[in-house]
């Protein structure tokens, strides 16, 4: 059993071997991470070789060395752009063909021919071809570590976790790959149907977590803001500005005109003090029924958001996480506070429309809050389910496979 | 263990409910022997050896293969089988590809080593045994590819189309291979168009047209069924021929063809009616021979419809599955 699985495997090694594009992403990875050796961070800004470029809200006064390598390069440039979309589309392209030239006409006959039972070779063949992106990541992530590890001085063990995230990754597609290519027998057209189911994961991810979600939390932000305010806030302000706004009593006439006429003064300030109090207190009173008014418009909205989010949220959870599987490396190798510094950078220069600056609602709190609820998501949701996709459609391949005539 | 490589006794296999790629086909095949599957196009023959290889699923598959029964994949550990149209990785070079295959079929390592050396030298690719497949002609894949068919020392080697795209140096080789495998006591399961080179290697021979086995047996079998004596008259009138073969009662039919009577009988006795009445008619004789037909003459018969005396359409038979059932045919 371990001969033939053994030689599929050697099979498969010298099939990446053959294909110029293994080497041609190879070496583009290779170019990635030295590009990454060459930039660093200081407290004036982020350098590059020898220049340093004087970058206020990304400097090591807002953000550590480590950090910087791991949010700013690794993970969103290497991992999120270069492993999941650039190298996925290459790899997609090398080995769509794996399953089409597998069941040809010719080549299949060989295969079946041999004491091998039919749902073991179609696995096993399935799994080499995710032997692409696993060489390609295990060589792209030494080669981070150790660049993290001698320009970052932070030796980061966990970023070895992207292997089996980014196959895990890679492999929600590879499965549906391989069901098509199996159906239709064509590489083009297996390619084609994949890179359109992708362009649905992305489109259902974009419209749940880049828009819906971002709307329900804010208008959740906003009643929570509100019910606050309504509660405490501006009933403490109505309190304070009550207690200021009592009339003074009336100074009484000592018969020096320098100290009356001082005590008038007074007298006079502390009227004009609660007169303003006063007024502010009923504007504090207006503010309340305002922001009443505005707390049941908001409660209103807020059915139609999370009406809308769930219909989303189910599409998603039906689906492949390719987003969220590959956010799992931040969620393990950057937490919330390490990037505190730049959020709180941030928030001072962001502007903010009139209504949420009441609420104190922004970019980045409400960055912070998305970051929470995606964090939150569990494991099993995020992988669990994406597997379950996954052995729903292999499992469909595999009954194809073992069940047709070649 | 039984005698037999191949028994197989009411193989079906109808696609859908209309095509009837195979009818209750039955055939045995006897160990050591080298046995040749013909038949025209789309007669079923590849359809027969694919569900022996387990790659097609039979509608139905009575008897064995190497003892064990039709679909067994450890009976495949024991046979060897070349596809029609094989398309070998383009990647690999023949050496590669003959211990890639010895490995699919759980042979040790090293062994597969030894056997490809070996396997490369017999089918005569030593020299190009590190050259990728991409680079072979036709007749160098079918050397490498009848060189993996021997990789795990198989009982029963099957071969479909093995001589096509080879020259005629290369056939003569295969048949040598083909003739070597025989004398080390293995089965070889031969399917190939070319009726000649069935006909110089076979032990024994099957028939297959529109799914059904129409004959099968020795070469020799086959054609002394259909032996013929033949006479030839010298310089006779053809009237007077006829009437003396017209006089002739009790024997076989004959027929004329200008000089030439031909007697449909595979018993000498039966022609001597028609010798007496030839000399009586005062007919020289010139020769009298018996005939037997070639390989070709039964291939042609078998695919000839008797009743039209056309030749039967290309491909598998159409119609009711439930005729199958009712009508299937065996050699």
């Amino acid at each position: 059993m371990m001969t033939q699985t053994i030689a599929l495997l050697v099979d498969a090694y010298r099939e990446l071997n053959a294909k110029r594009l293994f080497w041609v992403v190879l070496v583009l990875s290779g170019i990635l991470v030295a590009s990454m050796a060459c930039v660093g961070v200081n407290e004036k800004g982020v350098t590059v070789l020898w220049w340093t470029l004087e970058i206020p809200l990304l400097n090591s006064t807002v953000i550590t060395k480590p950090v910087f390598y791991k949010s700013f390069l690794f993970i969103p440039l290497g991992v999120t752009i270069w492993l999941s979309w650039a190298a996925t589309i290459l790899a997609l392209i090398s080995t769509a063909s794996i399953i089409p030239d597998f069941i040809s006409s010719g080549s299949i006959e060989l295969s079946l021919s041999r004491p091998i039972g039919r749902l073991r070779l179609f696995l096993t063949k399935y799994l080499t071809g995710l032997l692409f992106v696993a060489l390609q990541v295990t060589v792209f992530s030494l080669g981070a570590f150790l660049v993290i590890g001698i320009r970052g001085e932070s030796w980061e063990p966990k970023l070895f976790i992207a292997v089996p995230l980014v196959v895990a990754f890679f492999s929600y597609l590879y499965s549906f790959c391989a069901l098509m290519g199996l159906i239709t027998r064509s590489t083009i057209a297996s390619l084609l149907l994949t890179v359109l189911l992708w362009v649905v994961i992305f489109l259902v991810h974009l419209g749940e977590t880049g828009i819906v979600l971002r709307l329900k939390e804010t208008q959740l932000m906003r009643i929570e803001l509100a019910q606050r305010a309504i509660d405490v806030d501006i009933p403490k302000r109505i309190a304070d500005q009550e207690e200021k706004a009592k009339e003074p009593a009336a100074p009484a006439v000592t018969g020096d005109a320098e100290k009356d006429r001082k005590a008038q003064d007074e007298f006079e300030r502390a009227n004009r003090l609660a007169a303003r109090a006063k007024e502010r207190a009923d504007k504090a009173r207006q503010d309340l029924e305002s922001m009443r008014t505005r707390l049941e418009k908001f409660k209103e909205d807020l059915p139609t958001y999370e009406q809308i989010h769930f219909w989303f949220f189910t599409a998603k959870t039906v689906l492949p996480k390719t987003s969220e599987t590959i956010g799992l490396l931040e969620r393990e190798m950057v937490s919330i506070s390490d990037l505190q510094g730049m959020r709180d950078a941030q928030a001072a220069r962001i502007e903010v429309s009139e209504e949420d600056e009441a609420l104190n609602i922004n970019d980045v709190t409400v960055a912070e809050r998305m970051d929470k609820v995606l964090r939150a998501r569990s494991v099993w949701w995020v992988i669990g389910t994406s597997l379950v996709f996954e052995g729903i459609v292999l499992g469909a391949a595999a009954w194809i496979f073992c069940r047709r005539d070649f | 263990m039984t005698s037999a490589a191949i028994d197989l006794s009411h193989v079906s296999k109808t696609y859908g409910r209309k095509v009837r790629a195979l009818r209750d086909i039955a055939m045995h095949v006897a160990r050591g022997e080298i046995f040749g599957l013909l038949g025209p196009n789309g007669a079923g023959k590849s359809t027969l050896v694919k569900i022996l290889m387990t790659v097609i699923r039979p509608s139905r598959a009575d008897g064995t293969m190497l003892g064990g029964r039709i679909g067994d994949k450890s009976v495949l550990r024991r046979v060897g089988y070349l596809p029609e149209h094989h398309r070998f990785p383009e990647y690999l070079t023949g050496r590669q590809v003959i211990e890639f295959y010895g490995a699919m079929a759980e042979v040790p390592r090293r062994e597969r080593r030894r056997r490809s050396v070996e396997l490369l030298e017999l089918v005569g690719m030593k020299e190009w045994g590190d050259t990728k497949v991409k680079g072979y002609s036709k007749g160098m894949r079918q050397r490498v590819g009848i060189a993996q068919a021997l990789v795990n020392d198989p009982e029963l080697v099957v071969l479909d189309e093995p001589t096509d795209g080879v020259d005629p140096v290369g056939r003569r080789d295969i048949r040598a291979i083909l003739s070597r495998l025989r004398e080390q006591g293995r089965t070889v399961f031969l399917n190939s168009h070319l009726l000649s080179e069935l006909e110089m290697v076979c032990d024994r021979v099957a028939i297959l047209v529109q799914g059904v086995v129409s004959s099968q047996g020795t070469i020799d079998e086959l054609t002394r069924e259909q032996q013929k004596y033949v006479i030839e008259v010298e310089g006779a009138d053809p009237a007077i021929v006829d009437r003396a073969m017209q006089r002739v009662g009790g024997a076989p039919p004959a027929r004329r063809e200008g000089d030439t009577i031909t007697v449909s009988t595979t018993r000498p006795e039966d022609v001597q009616p028609y010798i007496d009445a030839l000399r009586e008619a005062g007919s020289v004789i010139r020769a009298v021979r018996p005939v037997r037909p070639s390989l070709e003459d039964l291939f042609m018969q078998a695919v000839t419809d008797p009743t039209t005396g056309r030749t039967l359409a290309p491909g598998a038979a159409k119609g009711d599955v439930s005729e199958v059932v009712r009508g299937g045919a065996a050699g």
